[in-house]
């Protein structure tokens, strides 16, 4: 079995105070991490390969700004028991749709080949769950998106649980190949030691271009139809919030006071 | 003319309010010469095209097929494709849901189309789409501009639900003897029913992964307890993490809870969170990150240690009850 785990690096944005540069958020600061959603695809593919035997390779698209993150990314992957890597960084990558990294992804993934591609079902950063079911329209092969538990069965065929509104589950079997991306809880995802990460350093991390590719400017100018045109803070409508000020123990005191006098808390 | 076609959702026959708000996007965008189409795919499906009927859409078709009986990825392209063959539109307006999700993205590449999703504002200007999406978890806006033809989806409850009007549902036969479905659904699993009932709590008192680790529930325990009529919840990573039961899941893919007390403590506020509990009556926050989203539905915000802030609570409420 082998199995193409899509993992991208996003930047730690929880308790950090953004800051806006050039038309989009200022990343020079912040620290990149495993998309939540990938870490947990990334243990599905281990624990398949456990089961199943056979191979795991991560591939990564990112900017190349972010090349030290990514990299570090990568290695958390080895550390926890990828076989191999390949990382395609370009200087243009935070310009472009996924419309254009979903053809970039397809192009390595169809010279690799793979029976099963696992991704998350959204990253962090963008939000917009499209890469995943984009990459297996493009590979032509079946996919199921939000999927919170996968069965192997007889015949080259899965069964995965989808997550619908409400706590719904959809039960679906597809053949392989075919591309999945998960939700978070479908497992729990392994640590990756210290020492491991130490070792995963000396490990090579395969590097790809678009000239390596074979793909033009011109293509990629076509390819990106959804352009970002400006970003920019919540504007703060509801501005109404009330702000407690003070030691925990006074905004306890009044927090208290006023839910009493509201009449929300008995007294 | 300005084509706007609405692929309408349904699940068991029941229209998602969603589509209702599209179809108003759709009116906006189509301007007073344009036509807005409608396009509902299922099996025995008959009071969706009823309900369709009465929107002010000038279209609406209405495929009804077993083949369509559940959501599978071909069959829904299959029958898309051949609309938008027909009908040729310039935009495509869909649901961000679990079926859009899946949806959206491949037909977009299928069609050759750009796609843009989860968006809570779209607007077509001089054949141009901008949209606004959310980015880095609600605290960055994002304005997009979309190329030529394409298709969006739109966040569920950001546009009003569109005005009423006749129209009279069209059969679209589509020809499935040249599909081959890759997939198949097997059937489908409903939640378990819970011990407590979440949805019919007046306090909510509900905790976010900002706990750290289940060793930690004890401490907000004992707010519920000393809380009247207050349960227990949680955001997803809290029962994904298994510290709390499914039942106990508040948000888009747990329950929708509107209590007249809601506590979020250490919930940073996503928007499939957001879309459980924003409709309770009093919202409370308590976060160390002043820039959480949470904030901008709470009526009451307390920027600090939950680790800290919920202990003085619970002896605040308990000297209280002693003065008493
Ligand atoms: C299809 C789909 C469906 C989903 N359905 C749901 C759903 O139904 N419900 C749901 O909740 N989520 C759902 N999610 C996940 C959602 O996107 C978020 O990932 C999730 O809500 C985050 O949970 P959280 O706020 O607890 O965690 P985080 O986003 O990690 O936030 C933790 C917060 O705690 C704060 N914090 C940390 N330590 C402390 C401390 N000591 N004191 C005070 N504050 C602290 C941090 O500042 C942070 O803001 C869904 C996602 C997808 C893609």
């Amino acid at each position: 079995m082998k199995i193409i785990v899509l993992a991208k690096a996003v930047p730690e944005v929880r308790n950090v105070r953004l800051a806006l540069k050039g038309g989009d958020i200022d990343r020079s600061d912040l620290n990149y991490i495993i998309n939540e959603q990938d870490d947990y695809a990334l243990e599905e593919a281990l624990r398949q390969k456990e089961k199943n035997g056979g191979e795991v390779v991560v591939l990564t698209l990112g900017e190349e700004a972010g090349r030290k993150g990514i990299t570090q990314m990568v290695r958390q992957c080895y550390a926890k028991g990828a076989d191999r890597a390949i990382m395609a960084l370009d200087a243009s990558y935070g310009d472009w749709d996924d419309a254009v990294k979903a053809r970039i992804a397809s192009s390595i993934i169809s010279s690799e080949g793979a029976d099963i591609i696992i991704g998350g079902s959204q990253s962090f950063d963008t939000a917009s769950s499209r890469f995943g079911p984009m990459v297996a329209e493009l590979l032509d092969i079946p996919h199921a998106t939000l999927i919170t538990a996968l069965r192997n069965e007889e015949g080259g065929r899965i069964t995965v649980y989808r997550d619908l509104e409400q706590g719904v589950q959809e039960i679906v079997e597809l053949a392989l190949p075919c591309l999945v991306t998960v939700q978070t809880g479908i497992n729990t995802p392994r640590y990756a030691s210290l020492n491991k990460i130490i070792a995963a350093t000396k490990k090579e991390i395969k590097s790809t271009s678009l000239t390596e590719l074979q793909i033009s400017a011109q293509q990629i100018e076509a390819w990106n139809r959804v352009r970002r045109v400006s970003v920019a803070f919540p504007t703060e409508k509801e501005s109404n919030t009330l702000f407690l000020q003070g030691k925990p123990e006074e905004e306890a005191a009044q927090l208290v006071k006023l839910l009493g006098e509201k009449g929300l808390i008995q007294r | 003319m300005t084509e706007i076609l609405v692929v309408a959702e349904q699940r068991e026959g029941v229209l998602k309010d969603v589509s209702l708000e599209n179809i108003s996007l759709a009116r906006e965008m189509a301007g007073n010469d344009g036509n807005v189409t409608v396009l509902a795919m299922g099996s025995g499906i008959k009071p969706v095209g009823e309900r369709l009927s009465l929107t002010n859409a000038d279209v609406v078709l209405i495929a009804d097929d077993p083949h369509l009986k559940d959501y599978t990825y071909d069959a829904y392209r299959h029958v898309l494709k051949k609309v938008a063959e027909e009908r040729r539109p310039d935009v495509i307006i869909g649901g961000h849901t679990s079926l859009g999700m899946d949806f959206f993205p491949g037909i977009s590449v299928a069609l050759d189309m750009g796609v843009a999703t989860d968006c809570v504002r779209a607007v077509r200007n001089g054949g141009i789409v901008t949209v606004t999406r959310q980015l880095y978890g609600g605290k960055i806006d994002g304005e997009f501009s979309v190329e030529g033809a394409c298709i969006i989806t739109m966040r569920p409850g950001v546009c009003k639900p569109c005005s009423g009007g006749s129209v009279s549902p069209t059969p679209f036969a589509a020809d499935f003897s040249d599909l081959k479905n890759r997939t198949s659904v097997r059937g489908y699993e409903k939640p378990p029913r819970e011990d407590v009932d979440i949805e019919k709590a007046k306090i909510v008192v509900s905790v976010g992964r900002g706990i750290e680790k289940k060793e930690n529930l004890p401490i907000f325990e004992e707010l519920v307890n000393s809380l009247n009529g207050s349960v227990l919840a949680g955001s997803r990573p809290v029962i994904d993490s298994g510290w709390l039961p499914k039942g106990r899941q508040v948000g888009v893919s747990g329950k929708t809870v509107k209590p007249r007390l809601y506590l979020a403590l250490g919930i940073s506020g996503a928007i499939q969170h957001l879309s459980g509990m924003s409709g309770s009556d009093f919202i409370v926050a308590v976060n160390k990150d002043r820039d959480a989203p949470i904030f901008k539905v709470a009526n009451v915000g307390v920027v600090d240690d939950i680790f800290k802030v919920v202990p003085a609570i619970v002896k605040e409420l308990k000297n209280q009850a002693q003065a008493k």
